[in-house]
């Protein structure tokens, strides 16, 4: 017999969801699920459309990370159509996907999570949010909101004034840049730069005050999943997939991406549209892996860039063999914002990026494809099936919260376990700080269908082993 | 390096009006406000910007800091008629955040931040079918055709 505690929806992430926390007989947890209640159907709606239409139909499922579906479309397409990518379009899908994680972490650290540890976890709630760091700290909150713009900056700048691009094609992207693009993005650079060491700076100072946070937070033995250069560099849109332990060591490498399938099964619950992918070799317990931007620093063996390697080192040493704390994804977002910062400075002065020749052309000549790229939340296979014309026969997305589902699920649970009493059936505020910002530090991104004019307040309910709703909490 | 404090642009980088218009264009009657936003896009007034955008993310503070006037436009099932309410920004309860910013909340941090507080207007405009691929319903296109003579009535 177990009860259950149901918090629902989670704030500050994209998409509506709940987590449910239940409890053994004694009163302690005894596990917890995250539950995500929309369905998007986004796979079923593409079957029909055309091959060169995908990418800017899938970049239009999130307004958080369009860049992903994009890229990972676009490579998709590729494979099918069998060409090589001129060198220009490669270099500038990775100067835009570059521009998307900066883009994307910035959101994260600045306005989603720091919040919680610069204000409090403890803060009211309608304090304890961006609009309370901006009134304690307007710089801080003013120079995170120019991190991003520089980020949305690059995608405009290539993909044109569109929130969705539909820029990067089957075979390569539609434009290229010239000299002034390149340098308008240059002049960003000191500035983003410099607002990235004071994030730097400020999460080393949170994290000498954050044992407890270190230590429940997610932290538990994983596998990780990324793509990684040929000499297991850090990537981002190229590349091979490797997985590690926990122990750090690689449990595989060098695995073409479109193979993926001999390695990752995907779980389906009956409670949530969001499928749970595993290690298949080990089964959903033991092949539990986590991805995105601590799975990256994991699973890679070197940055490849001056300033990012520094602090990868640093990072490192939290950890024996791989970091396990989910809490570093925090830290690890901003190296990432500094590994792509420093890949951006190379390439406004690579003159690969000014070449003609930005599309190979070919027909249909697989009926197949997959396309992988590292989304700022982690690695993202979009994988299509075609008829002779072209046209979408199958679609099969695993995006990136999904890969890390059965990770958060484990998060709740240990960070539950943390702050419920045994036998208390209360639901203690700094639970729910905590529970809450658990999830976030894996950045979900469930991109809503719909959204309505208003707010949604903070549901919580409290249910009885019979499904009787025993206490509910409301904030708004 | 940081932006200084409250930076007041310059007239010649200032919008009179922006127009923000937001949804998902996937969804049926859900991408009216971006269609709106480009079809003010597409007239070209001097002074007026016009922005179409999936969802409110707090970078638009810096659009919103450098304009006079601003409208919300977005697609609603809870009315039958375009409606037409003024935001003033909102209340430390603003603070509960969803998937995305609501208008108050993004004129709360556009103040906040930049110092700066438009005049904010939003333009709720009916919609009846927010299905994955639907066309604009009859309602909804009926909605644009009013949303855009009440924007056209402010220029």
């Amino acid at each position: 017999m177990t009860r259950r505690i149901v918090i629902d929806p989670v704030t500050r992430i994209e998409g509506h969801a709940k987590i449910s926390i239940r409890l053994d007989d004694s009163g302690c947890v005894s596990d917890a699920e995250f539950h995500v209640t929309e369905f998007r159907g986004f796979e079923k709606f593409c079957e029909g459309r055309p091959l060169a239409e995908m990418p800017g139909i899938t970049a239009r499922i999130c307004g958080i990370c369009p860049v992903s579906h994009l890229l990972a479309s676009a490579k998709a397409g590729d494979a099918i159509l069998a060409v090589r990518v001129p060198t220009a379009a490669d270099k500038l899908r990775r100067l835009m996907n570059l521009g998307q994680i900066v883009q994307s972490h910035a959101l994260s650290f600045f306005h989603l999570s720091a919040p919680d540890f610069l204000l409090g976890w403890d803060t009211a709630p309608a304090q304890r949010n961006v609009f309370g760091l901006a009134a304690q700290k307007p710089e801080l909150a003013r120079a995170g909101i120019r991190l991003r713009q520089f980020g949305q900056e690059i995608i405009e700048l290539l993909g044109g004034k569109k929130i969705h691009p539909g820029w990067a094609v089957p075979g390569g992207v539609r434009s290229g840049v010239d000299h002034a693009t390149l340098d308008k993005i240059r002049a960003w650079l000191p500035e983003s730069f410099a607002t990235t060491q004071i994030g730097l700076d400020l999460f080393k100072r949170v994290l000498e005050t954050h044992a407890r946070e270190i230590e429940s937070y997610g932290n538990f033995p994983s596998m990780f999943m990324g793509l990684v250069g040929p000499r297991g560099e850090w990537e981002h849109h190229g590349g091979k997939l490797r997985f590690t332990d926990s122990a750090g060591q690689i449990v595989q490498d060098q695995i073409e991406p479109k193979t993926y399938a001999s390695l990752i099964a995907e779980q389906v619950q009956t409670s949530s549209y969001l499928k749970s992918p595993y290690y298949k070799l080990l089964g959903p317990q033991a092949g539990m892996y986590r991805v995105g931007p601590l799975a990256r620093l994991n699973v890679c063996t070197t940055i490849g860039t001056p300033k990012a390697d520094a602090e990868l080192a640093n990072f490192r040493t939290f950890g024996r063999g791989a970091v396990t704390s989910s809490f570093l994804y925090h830290y690890a977002r901003l190296i990432e914002i500094v590994a792509a910062l420093e890949r951006i400075e190379l390439y406004v002065d690579d003159s690969d990026l000014l070449r003609d020749h930005i599309r190979s052309d070919a027909g249909i000549n697989h009926l197949h494809g997959v396309g992988v790229s590292e989304a700022p939340r982690g690695t993202l296979f979009h994988e299509y099936w075609v008829d002779e014309h072209g046209l979408l026969t199958k679609v099969n997305l695993i995006i990136a919260t999904g890969h890390n589902n059965l990770a958060m699920n484990r998060t709740v649970a240990q960070i539950a376990r943390a702050y419920i009493q045994p036998g208390s059936t209360e639901i203690p505020e700094p639970l729910l700080n905590r529970v809450e910002h658990g999830i976030r530090c894996y950045d979900p991104c469930l991109s809503c269908s719909t959204h309505a004019v208003g707010k949604m307040p903070l549901l919580i309910q409290l249910v009885s082993p019979t499904g009787a709703i025993l206490n509910t909490v409301a904030r708004d | 390096m940081i932006a200084p404090e409250h930076p007041h642009p310059p007239a010649a980088l200032r919008a009179r009006l922006l127009v923000l218009g937001y949804g998902n264009t996937l969804f049926g009657d859900d991408g009216l406000g971006q269609l709106i936003a480009q079809h003010v896009a597409d007239w070209a007034v001097p002074g007026v910007l016009a922005l179409a955008r999936h969802e409110l993310t707090p970078e638009l503070a810096a659009d919103l800091a450098t304009a006079d006037d601003v409208i919300f436009v977005d697609a609603a099932l809870s009315v039958d008629q375009v409606i037409l309410l003024p935001v003033t920004p909102a209340g430390e309860n603003a603070g509960s955040l969803n998937h995305a910013l609501t208008p108050a909340a993004l004129l709360a941090l556009t103040t906040v931040v930049f110092g700066r507080t438009p005049q904010a207007w939003q333009l709720i405009v009916p919609g009846a079918d927010f299905a994955p691929g639907s066309p604009l319903s009859p309602l909804a296109q009926t909605g644009i055709t009013r949303a855009l003579e009440i924007i056209r009535q402010r220029l």
